[in-house]
């Protein structure tokens, strides 16, 4: 995962500086603390603001690991580009 | 042609709506869609528009409170039609919008009642309503109604007051839904734990079968619906003296949107999978984190559970919502240690039932069975 991602996510999840040098493109809703009902509404809008995207909430709701979001988030960059 | 305007029905709870502002002038001519009026229940704020072109005709004004379903107002082909309805209605009532046939107006002063008295399920009080209240009267002469006791202000210094204001309509009409349940019902109370050893494996099991990562809360919802089908008279409502038991399980969630109490509802969660239900509460939980709720979002809910976890509260006493049986609140999961010394997380379920309906007994089943399915599910590993 790269840095962005990284500072988006430790920011959103109020992670120690710890947590978010440990997050890895492995990590989902059940491995990284506070990553609850309330962190993840705050990651979805912190994504939103961050990469200046719309994700709707049907989308929103599957967004339970970094490698989903990842993944979103390069489906959204080839979008763009294209 | 007349068409008329009415207060739509957007809550099975919600008996009453407020109307908050007209943007036409009576007697206006409006087009197809254009913006008339916003109304507003204790949940929901909602925008009627004209569903057709002609003269726009106000019959209720703003700051009036009225029943659903009741006349606000119609649209005509020409200014000078009047409603068919409006053409047999008198309005009475000192400081009150009251909608009465003039046989009912008639008949209420004959026998010496005040229209403001009757309740106004349709709007309107028409001679059978009188009729109906006048022999309940005599039936119960003596009867006192419940009554909500409220303390007169206590004098206090200006200056250690922060700051006075007005409560807002919405945090009003939801003040007088808690004081009407709490006047009406007889709130008794449960609790029960359960040790959630095995939550993390059974949460990731799921997780496989959802497109949504199901949570504790999910779980709760999900075995509550079961629950509620087995013991369907706390899938119900007590109005008088007459219990209207449901056939499906519309779930009410209690949540917060500044600082004002909302009830979004699950339809048919009796239905539904797991991961259906956890889809259906993801979508609504980002739907309150948007404030993008659309008023059919609050149609009907049959019971309501509630769940102030995320600020660490492990038992909560929650007021019954509307005339429903029951109300289950979800704790925060706790660590405790077993016997085994070991520490597990552990949560509790608290129920509060309306003791008119339910004796403990029955209540303490209910609230078991909740707590034994997921318990089984826990130690199965997976929701069967």
């Amino acid at each position: 995962m790269d840095e962005r991602l990284r500072s988006v996510m430790a920011s959103a999840l109020h992670l120690s500086e710890a947590e978010a040098t440990a997050l890895s493109d492995t990590d989902t809703i059940h491995t990284v603390n506070h990553w609850d009902s309330l962190g993840h509404i705050r990651l979805v809008i912190a994504l939103e603001q961050a990469y200046e995207i719309s994700i709707r909430d049907e989308q929103a709701i599957k967004l339970t690991s970094v490698e989903r979001i990842v993944e979103m988030l390069q489906r959204r960059q080839v979008e763009r580009v294209s | 042609m007349v068409t008329d305007i009415r207060i739509p029905f957007l809550s099975v709870n919600d008996q009453m709506a407020l109307i908050v502002e007209w943007f036409v002038d009576d007697g206006a001519r409006v087009e197809a869609g254009q913006e008339l009026c916003l109304i507003e229940t204790s949940k929901v704020t909602q925008l009627l528009t004209a569903e057709r072109a002609g003269y726009v005709r106000i019959g209720a004004q703003a700051g009036e409170e009225l029943a659903v379903r009741s006349l606000i107002g119609w649209l005509a082909d020409a200014p000078e039609e009047q409603s068919s309805e409006r053409r047999d209605v008198a309005v009475a009532g000192a400081g009150h919008h009251i909608e009465a046939t003039q046989k009912a107006t008639a008949l209420a002063q004959e026998l010496g009642i005040r229209l403001d008295e009757l309740p106004r399920i349709d709007g309107i009080v028409r001679e059978k309503d009188v009729r109906a209240f006048a022999a309940q009267r005599d039936q119960q002469p003596g009867e006192p109604r419940p009554a909500v006791r409220v303390d007169a202000p206590v004098g206090v210094s200006e200056e250690l007051i922060r700051e006075r204001r007005p409560l807002s309509r919405a945090q009003r009409l939801v003040k007088e839904g808690v004081l009407r349940s709490l006047a009406t019902s007889a709130h008794a109370y449960l609790s029960l734990e359960v040790c959630l050893d095995g939550l993390k494996n059974l949460l990731k099991h799921e997780e496989k079968n959802s497109e949504a990562a199901p949570r504790l809360n999910d779980l709760v919802l999900y075995f509550t619906a079961k629950a509620l089908t087995e013991f369907p008279e706390f899938n119900a409502e007590l109005s008088q003296d007459e219990l209207t038991v449901y056939k499906a399980v519309h779930l009410g969630l209690a949540v917060d949107i500044d600082g004002v109490l909302l009830v979004p509802v699950i339809r048919d969660a009796q239905e539904k999978s797991l991961a259906e239900l956890t889809t259906a509460s993801s979508l609504l939980q980002m739907k309150v984190a948007r404030k993008t709720l659309s008023p059919s979002d609050f149609d009907g809910s049959t019971f309501t559970v509630t769940n102030l976890a995320s600020v660490g509260v492990d038992l909560s006493i929650p007021i019954i919502y509307g005339n429903q049986a029951g109300i289950l609140a979800v704790g925060a999961a706790v660590e405790r240690p077993t016997e085994r010394g070991i520490w597990v997380e552990h949560v509790r379920l608290g129920l509060s039932y309306d003791h008119r309906i339910h004796n403990g007994m029955a209540a303490g089943r209910f609230l078991q069975r909740i707590a034994t399915q997921l318990s089984d599910a826990l130690k199965l590993g997976a929701v069967r």
